[in-house]
């Protein structure tokens, strides 16, 4: 039981950072799930802060 | 046979209601047991998860109106504030379950806690230096919180590589609370850097990766759930051999954090030789003039 919970949790370590190399350029709008505001749209462009150009087209404003 | 996205968008709804009550009932959980008093910043992260979202959500409403457009400014200070705030909770949970991790083993804990604080502090700069600055003044807040929680992310994955590879030699038993909370934080962090690694890649696949990230959340606070529901493994007292790595490693430790008695350190001379003759002659010649005196 010991080791496969140990190697279900490496799975998911090595996972993420396989991840974390693939995803540098592309996090910079994704929200992250560990803060208290995930599931909420994301506001990017806010007071003084025009909308950045959207190639993706995921922006609602 | 194909879903209508009437259906698919009900069922995400359905997931993210589920979600936000398994946040309530770990929250919860965690209260009933107490486990605040030991994990205390995991406390206030579950306190602020679970009182946030209701605001955010208010506000959030309140901008859709069509009299409500002053209540975006509201949400958007909100949000930032709340994402920066979870970031710096995340990272003081992680230094409690590094603690927790190490508390049988005193004199490792003390010098790791140390080395601990300047791998985040490090990990810290990194990011910060590394974050290319698209806006100026409050505008570069997304920026700097974006920055920070990737690099709270990394930094959940380290921990919980580090407790799964040194959990024999700490002798941390699985069903230990700070394994449980590094193993759900992993889950979530890795899941995360997947699924923003997987989207511009497969624009086509988005609703189904959607699904499975939010089931893989679902999963990760199951994990939580468990671990508060079920009562913890007591910790027995550490046995282990006298002449063991971990053990001589952990009195070292120890000696090196004890203040114990002040001792002078010799200073290196800063004088010369001929200043000391000098001193000696002058003594000499000090005594010499008292003996004369007492003969006269």
């Amino acid at each position: 039981m010991k080791f496969v919970i140990r190697a279900f949790a490496l799975t998911f370590v090595l996972a993420g950072a396989a991840a974390v190399s693939l995803s540098s350029a592309t996090t910079s709008t994704a929200a992250n799930h560990l803060s208290a505001t995930a599931g909420l749209p994301v506001p990017i462009c806010g007071p003084n802060a025009p909308c950045p150009p959207d190639p993706w087209g995921t922006h609602a404003r | 046979m194909a879903i209508s996205p009437m259906t698919s968008q009900l069922a995400m709804s359905a997931l993210s209601v589920t979600e936000f009550s398994l946040w309530a009932l770990i929250g919860l959980l965690f209260w009933n047991r107490k486990l605040y008093r030991r994990f205390p910043f995991m406390g206030a992260y579950l306190g602020l998860r679970v009182a946030s979202m209701p605001m955010l959500l208010a506000a959030l409403y309140m901008s859709s109106q069509p009299w409500g457009h002053a209540y975006y400014k509201l949400y958007f200070y909100a949000y930032w504030a709340v994402y920066l705030t979870s970031a710096v909770l995340l990272l003081l949970v992680s230094v409690e379950i590094f603690r927790s991790a190490l508390s049988a083993l005193p004199g490792l804990m003390k010098i790791g806690i140390v080395i601990f604080r300047w791998a985040i502090l490090v990990s810290v700069v990194l990011t910060f230096s590394s974050i290319s600055f698209v806006h100026h003044g409050i505008a570069a807040v997304p920026d700097v919180a974006i920055g920070l929680m990737r690099s709270v992310s990394v930094l959940e994955l380290c921990l919980l590589a580090f407790l799964c590879l040194s959990m024999n030699a700490l002798r941390l038993s699985i069903r230990d609370m700070a394994f449980g909370i590094a193993l759900g934080f992993g889950v979530m962090s890795a899941n995360d850097f997947v699924f923003a690694a997987l989207i511009p890649r497969t624009p086509s696949m988005t609703a189904n990766l959607q699904f499975i990230y939010e089931a893989m959340i679902l999963v990760s606070l199951a994990i939580w759930v468990s671990y508060c529901a079920f009562p913890e493994a007591a910790r027995k007292p550490l046995m282990m051999p006298a002449n063991s790595t971990i053990y001589r490693w952990n009195e070292i430790a120890s000696a090196l954090g004890h203040t114990g008695t002040q001792i002078a350190v010799q200073q290196p001379a800063n004088s010369f030789f001929l200043t000391d003759v000098e001193k000696v002659v002058e003594k000499v010649l000090t005594r010499n003039l008292k003996g004369r005196e007492s003969e006269s």
